[in-house]
């Protein structure tokens, strides 16, 4: 109980650092979702420019944004990925600590896949019926016809990502806090911490080597994996995905927003090191340039949704013009 | 400015060790031989001493004084009165509150839209979800403390204004601080540089004027370089001191976090301690280590059964059958296996032979994982097996050929000869050296990592998957989790491997001593 | 007196002798449980090396095609690489406008390779364009790009027989990695119907596809086994509906519920039953009609110069295709001058679809496919596409990293050494140190890395004085570096040195000692001109052998940060940089399946490299030790 209030704490951890050396490389870090969209950037920008090629750090989105946070000055990331938007508690923080000027930026979409084997029958989840059959505080059941007749009778096993993976995280979110909503309604949610997935073997926490997850699907076709969408697509030989609500985790589906299990990712610019770190700006020009995140760009070969064409430049025009958040964007 | 006193420093030392010399050689007026010690150890003495006092001045008053500006720096914003004040009306009233029941009672009524204090009250009462109410709550002035973060910040933009770097903001104070930052951190570069390169050429001449025809330059060098030999050895003692400290030191951060319910570390089966990582606390609930520790002695049983006896037999073939030839080849066959860093048996584990376990087990119809406890484990084995041979090897070795002789005089076999005198003669040296392997086993990391799975199950069956200590600390350091909230765990497993492991060595090196037999 | 007879007679009995074989048996059993453990132990070398060698070989090559480009003569003009709406930009100091013109004359070259690469086929529809371009690897452009940049090429000029590199999946198509086209040779004639819309009928004279269709009714075989699976699952699924509603206990509602699910799980479950049950029938029966899914095997029919995919069969010799590649001609083909190519694995399970299949063959037909040796892997660095990683980071990190180590390891530990075995006096203190010592080279390395974390990156503060000092994070600068992995790699390392040069030092013989000595030397004297030179190779050796160990050592390094993605190539011990093991640790986790056999070559590498050092060890004992 001694960190009391947490994001004071955090506040205080700023570095009264030493002599710390002026930077020529960029350093980004945050989510690992976006993480390797942003490597990819990282290296066709160090290949297309004088500059270095900046370092990338998977931390998290949340521990990213603290990073990122944390300070302005050479000792502190000049971007944060994040694979859901900035929390009003968070940009507090930001501001707390000197960080004024933080430019947000829309990198595309993202679908978390429920997904089985392709030799297994191709299953059709509702949100409700996954929560029903994952819940902590749920009627945990054995098999999968005990949430509903209509699907198979074999036994819940679903692998997925150890909590400190951002999947996992997305998975709660998007999946178990929506399908507890649905299902039981939102105070008792918000009471019971209806996100929470159950820990007595039907959730199986097969880490964050998503490869292996694939390996054991396909020798075990009654499992179900939980997946990104970039992932699933690098695998579609292997794996299908399911249909949730009765929307298929297909390309343009999430690009539409009909998959309900979609959310968009971002990343975050300190202004205050735009001119400070050389090349921020010819990063974000690459990272937001069609050839990249647009539609056709090579980020979408690695897995990412782009965003539409008028949002694309949309977000392009915002970002280049260095627009600020205001701190507005919660109301 | 320190480097440049650093280098004078140097520069002055070589200087030194040619004037002394020189001196000593000038002052034996042709003659050496009146001399005590030899002209150069002369100049080494003289270089040694003033090398040393320079160096060390700089790293003391280096570290030293930059603290105490930056606290002087700070005790200039003392009346500094933070700008964005917390409503202190909710504050006053924690004051003095015990337990979290009371805290909860005492925030009663605070107004929603008090964001800081809204948020400080659900954590308490999330907290007492999990300890209960009376547990113990302590609080800091958060007033002092945000006031106390908004001073470092400023005197963090104030240096980084002086040394250029970026700054979150510049206003009329920063640029004042900065200014003055600037003028001390100018002068105490000046004053350490000067300092130092005074001291040391103080001690360039108090030496320099030493030398004479009986001073003993030698034996006073000598007994720097052994003083100095002495430092390099106690370095061990450093290393270990420092690491045991260290755990601890985090261990005990964890422990007093978790509200020291220790045994919940030690007795529980429930190891998620990242499960509430979204609100920013591990509950003690969720600490367990009992599936890690299952876990890890399963893989090192499985590792064991192959390494133990291919090693053992392997050894004593090698030892009392095998031809030179034989064993010129052998040996350093197995040797190469000694040699394979881990990272390659982790791939080899994970690529061949859970697949390959997956696939047999399928044949026969049953459902094997595919990071299953016992590829992890096979390939460990395979790892440990040069282990075993080579140290089980020397202990064979070490029986001495008379009781051979004896055996075989009295009719007996080779066979009977290994089972009946050379193994019961070696055999402490022979557990001591499994338990060495099995120590080995505990620590071992990356097979571990890229073989076994990250899931703590608590299962007896060696075809699932299950999870080792050592898996547990990587994932957590090298997870997305925040390091405030990951490293607590991770320290603490790496303390309770570091005591499992040094137990193990000092249990088979009581062994060998308590029960080594002495033939000679 | 003992009766010589009596005993003779029982050593020459029966039973005598029974027992002698019984001992002799047991002793050449317990002999053959020792070769079969060496065989084991080996068998298991073997099978690693086997392994990671058979993997490694097949990244030793990589494939590029290639093509003459020429540059449109309005290339790389600097006055319009800039746009205006980036000019206030570069004015305000923001953008650089060295790195616009660096951008856009690389995409420039890009385009213009990939519209030469795009005229090598025999015409590609519109829509499909992105889809072969996929096929051309993103680092193809870079080496083009640098010419470019540099002013090697220039507007309007043509770089002859440029090799462009190919995709991470096309490449290890042409590596066997999907399977390959299995060709059949044909006997009769086949004609052939234009229906439009790229569908053609198929008339074969003979019956050349027999094989192939055989193949198609095989796969039927597979399909209807899953198919019986699910019928399997779903009548147990019926039955547990029966279960529920022989319960007494319920509702009414519910019962209607229950008996509206059952009846929905028999449905499907007669629908699975049937379904298999045609599925073999089909399978089983000859001839027939059977249309062919993204789950059957692939069967491609190479005539008149173009490729035809088949979709139908209507009997064996009667078929339905559609066009992947143009055909020259739709006249009928003579005997022996078509082929059928078959690939086992269904579209659906390969990376590679049929299409791609077809491109891939004909950039090989016409002889625009080289393979050659896979020198960038040495020398590029990391990278996210498969084909474009390399290990040259790894390297100059674990040579930066082994570099550190040896600076603090090497003097640290030979001065340990030579304190402990020729000034330490016999005392509990000495002792201590001697526990110690043997302490640290037992504790797992990961807690060194543990260690390295706390002391050098994060630190962490105590109470002082009512203040709080920050203890240890002197180098959280160096994060990533190898400045950090080094000092850790040290400590780990120490132990290993002091213990080989204690035994060197101690296998010097006394009498030096005692000339020297008796000569007037002084004890140091003694050490460091006489003791010391001589065991000077045994502490080479086991210092060489302890950096092997350090080189190949991971988990302390990846507890600081020294395992990610660093592309560029480390200049100095502060760099961020990664190290040859890290590399192969983080390249195993990639899904891209190249990188399984790149890691295995990054294997090979650093064994070679382990290999080299244990040979400098073994040379150096045997050409200066000395034997006393």
């Amino acid at each position: 109980m001694k960190k009391l209030g947490i994001v004071l704490a955090a506040a205080a951890s700023i570095a009264v650092a030493g002599e710390a050396a002026a930077r020529d490389q960029i350093r980004i870090v945050g989510s690992s979702t976006v993480f390797p969209f942003a490597t990819a950037v990282a290296e066709q920008f160090g290949k297309s420019t004088s500059y270095k090629t900046p370092v990338v750090e998977s931390t998290g989105s949340g521990g990213g944004l603290k990073l990122f946070c944390a300070g302005v000055g050479v000792e502190h990331p000049d971007i944060t990925n994040a694979s859901r938007r900035m929390k009003a508690k968070e940009f507090k923080l930001c501001s707390e600590n000197g960080v004024e000027g933080v430019v947000e930026n829309v990198v595309g979409y993202d679908g978390i896949v429920l997904a089985n084997a392709k030799s297994a029958p191709q299953l059709s989840l509702t949100i409700e019926q996954v929560w029903n059959a994952l819940a902590a505080k749920g009627p945990k059941p054995t098999n999968w016809n005990e949430v509903d007749p209509s699907l198979p009778a074999v036994k819940i096993e679903v692998l997925g990502p150890p909590p400190s993976s951002g999947t996992r995280d997305a998975f709660e979110e998007l999946v178990m806090e929506e399908g507890c909503e649905a299902v039981k309604g939102k105070d008792w949610c918000k009471e019971n911490k209806g996100e929470e997935i159950r820990e007595d073997g039907a959730y199986v926490e097969a880490g964050e080597n998503d490869n292996l997850i694939v390996s054991k699907l396909e020798a075990n076709p009654e499992a179900l994996g939980v997946f990104g969408f970039s992932f699933h697509d690098q695998n579609a030989d292997k794996i299908q995905g399911a249909n949730v609500n009765g929307v298929a985790p297909t390309f343009e589906n999430i690009a539409s927003g009909d998959y309900p299990v979609s959310r968009s990712l971002y990343f975050y610019v300190k202004k205050a090191h735009v001119g400070v770190v050389p090349g921020i700006m010819e990063f974000v020009g690459e990272f937001t340039s069609a050839g990249a995140s647009g539609n056709g760009g090579y980020l979408q070969s690695k897995g990412l949704i782009p965003l539409t064409g008028s949002e694309h430049s949309a977000n392009q025009a915002k970002v280049m013009g260095l627009t600020e958040m205001t701190g507005d964007e919660w109301n | 400015m320190i480097g440049a006193a650093a280098l004078a420093i140097v520069v002055l030392s070589v200087a030194i060790y040619v004037f002394g010399r020189s001196r000593a050689i000038s002052s034996a007026k042709g003659s050496l031989k009146n001399l005590h010690s030899r002209p150069s150890y002369h100049g080494l003495f003289c270089a040694l001493w003033t090398f040393l006092v320079g160096i060390v001045l700089i790293l003391v008053l280096g570290v030293l004084s930059r603290q105490y500006i930056e606290s002087e720096l700070g005790g200039r914003l003392d009346g500094y009165v933070a700008e964005s004040q917390l409503p202190d009306d909710g504050l006053a009233a924690l004051e003095g509150v015990g337990n979290l029941d009371d805290a909860i009672a005492a925030l009663e009524g605070v107004p929603a839209d008090e964001a800081t204090l809204a948020f400080t009250r659900a954590e308490i009462e999330r907290f007492r979800d999990i300890r209960g109410g009376s547990a113990r709550f302590e609080t800091t002035n958060l007033q002092a403390q945000l006031e106390d973060i908004q001073r470092r910040l400023i005197i963090g933009d104030s240096i980084a204004i002086a040394e250029g770097r970026v700054p979150s903001r510049i206003d009329r104070l920063r640029l004042n601080l900065a200014q003055e930052f600037r003028e001390q951190e100018q002068l105490r570069q000046y004053a350490i540089g000067g300092l130092a390169l005074a001291a040391a050429l103080l001690t360039a001449l108090i030496t320099f004027f030493r030398v004479s025809l009986p001073f003993r330059a030698r034996n006073r060098s000598e007994r720097l370089i052994r003083f100095t030999l002495f430092i390099c050895a106690a370095v061990a003692i450093f290393t270990t001191l420092g690491i045991v400290l260290s755990l601890i030191g985090e261990t005990l951060i964890f422990f007093d976090k978790m509200d020291w319910r220790v045994s919940d570390f030690f007795f529980g089966t429930n190891w998620s301690p990242l499960s509430n990582q979204r609100e920013g606390f591990i509950s003690p609930e969720d600490i367990g280590w009992l599936p890690l520790l299952a876990g890890t002695f399963m893989i090192t049983f499985i590792a064991m059964l192959v390494a133990v006896p291919i090693g053992l037999m392997a050894a004593i073939y090698l030892s009392d059958y095998a031809s030179p030839r034989v064993r010129a080849f052998a040996k350093p066959m197995l040797e190469i296996l000694a040699g394979i860093p881990t990272v390659v048996y982790g791939f080899f584990a994970a690529i061949f032979v859970a697949p390959l376990i997956r696939d047999l087990g399928q044949s026969i119809g049953l459902d094997v994982s595919s990071q299953s406890a016992l590829a992890a484990g096979i390939v460990m084995g395979i790892m440990i097996i040069p282990f075993i041979s080579s140290l089980s090897d020397d202990v064979i070795n070490a029986v001495p050929q008379s009781l051979r002789d004896g055996s075989y005089g009295l009719g007996a076999t080779k066979a009977e000869t290994i089972r009946t005198v050379i193994l019961p003669a070696a055999l402490p040296g022979i557990i001591s050296a499994v338990i060495l392997g099995v120590s080995r086993a505990v620590g071992e990391t990356m097979i571990v990592v890229m073989a076994a799975g990250q899931g703590p199950n608590l299962t007896w069956n060696p075809l699932e998957t299950v999870t080792t200590v050592t898996v547990q600390i990587v994932m957590l350091i090298i997870g997305d989790t925040e390091a405030e909230l990951s490293a607590g765990p991770a320290f603490t497993l790496g303390f309770a491997l570091f005591v499992v492991t040094l137990t193990l060595n000092f249990i088979a090196l009581r062994i060998v001593r308590k029960y080594r037999e002495l033939y000679d | 007196m003992v009766d010589m007879k009596a005993l003779s007679d029982y050593h020459t009995s029966d039973a005598a002798k029974k027992f002698m074989r019984k001992r002799h048996r047991s002793e050449a059993r317990f002999k053959a449980i020792g070769v079969i453990a060496i065989l084991l132990a080996l068998g298991a070398l073997v099978s690693l090396a086997w392994t990671i060698g058979s993997n490694a070989v097949r990244a030793l090559y990589e494939y590029d095609v290639t093509v003459d480009i020429s540059f449109p003569q309005d290339a790389f003009d600097r006055s319009t690489a800039v746009k205006d709406f980036e000019r206030p930009l570069i004015e305000q100091g923001i953008l650089s406008e060295d790195s616009i013109i660096r951008r856009e004359f690389r995409n420039q070259t890009r385009i213009a390779i990939e519209k030469t690469f795009l005229a090598q086929f025999d015409g590609v529809p519109e829509d499909r364009r992105g889809n072969v371009l996929e096929l051309l690897s993103r680092g193809s452009v870079d080496t083009l790009s640098d010419a470019v940049l540099e002013g090697t090429y220039g507007p309007g000029d043509v770089v002859q027989d440029f090799p462009a590199l190919l995709s991470d999946d096309a490449q290890l198509y042409y590596k066997g990695g999907f399977g390959s086209v299995d060709f059949v040779d044909t006997a009769g004639t086949l004609d052939l119907v234009d229906k439009g819309d790229g569908r053609v009928d198929l008339l074969a004279a003979a019956n050349d596809f027999s094989e192939p269709f055989a193949l198609v009714k095989e796969a039927l075989l597979d399909q209807a086994l899953i198919v019986e699976r699910d019928a399997r699952r779903q009548a147990a699924a019926v039955g547990t509906m029966q279960g529920i509603l022989e319960d007494a206990g319920l509702s009414e509602e519910e019962r209607t519920e229950a008996e509206d699910a059952l009846n929905r799980f028999v449905r499907e479950e007669e629908r699975l039953t049937n379904l298999a049950t045609s599925l073999r029938q089909r399978a089983n029966s000859p001839g027939g009609r059977e249309e062919l899914s993204e789950d059957s095997p692939s069967v491609l029919v190479f005539v008149n110069g173009g490729t035809i995919k088949i979709d139908e069969f209507n009997g064996a010799n009667q078929l339905t295709g559609s066009v992947l590649r143009p055909l020259s001609a739709m006249a009928q083909a003579p005997a022996g001058e078509w082929r059928i190519g078959m690939l086992e694995g269904s579209e659906s399970s390969r990376r590679i679809k049929d299409q791609d299949v077809v491109w891939l063959e004909e950039l090989k037909e016409k002889g625009l496919v080289i393979s050659k040796p896979n020198w960038p892997f040495l020398l590029e660095g990391d990278s996210r596409e498969a084909e474009l990683a390399g290990v040259w980071g790894g390297i100059v990190g674990s040579f930066w990293t082994m570099i550190v180590t040896f600076a603090i390891a090497f003097p640290i530990g030979v001065m340990a050494a030579i304190y402990l075995e020729e000034f330490a006096q016999k005392n509990s203190f000495t002792d201590f140190i001697e526990v110690n010592i043997n302490n640290l080279a037992a504790i797992p390395s990961i807690i060194f890395g543990l260690f390295g974390l706390l002391l050098l990156l994060s630190g962490f503060k105590v109470p002082f004085f009512g203040g709080e000092i920050e203890i240890g994070g002197w180098a959280k600068e160096f994060r990533s570096a190898a400045f950090v992995g080094g000092i850790v790699l040290a400590l780990m390392t120490l132990p290993t040195i002091i213990i080989a040069a204690r035994a060197s030092v101690r296998a010097v013989p006394p009498s030096i000692r005692d000339a020297a000595l008796g000569l007037g030397a002084s004890k140091v004297q003694t050490v460091f001109h006489h003791v010391l030179p001589l065991a000077m190779p045994g502490i080479m050796t086991g210092t060489i052998i302890g950096m092997a160990q350090a080189l190949g050592e991971t988990a302390p390094l990846l507890m600081v940060g020294m395992v990610g993605f660093f592309a560029d190539v480390s200049t100095g011990v502060a760099d961020p940089t990664t190290v040859m093991p890290a590399l192969v640790y983080f390249w195993s986790d990639y899904p891209e399946k190249l990188f399984e056999l790149k890691t295995s070559l990054a294997i090979v590498v650093l064994l070679l490299f382990l290999i080299a050092m244990n040979t400098l060890a073994i040379i150096l004992r045997k050409r200066f030790e000395r034997r006393w």
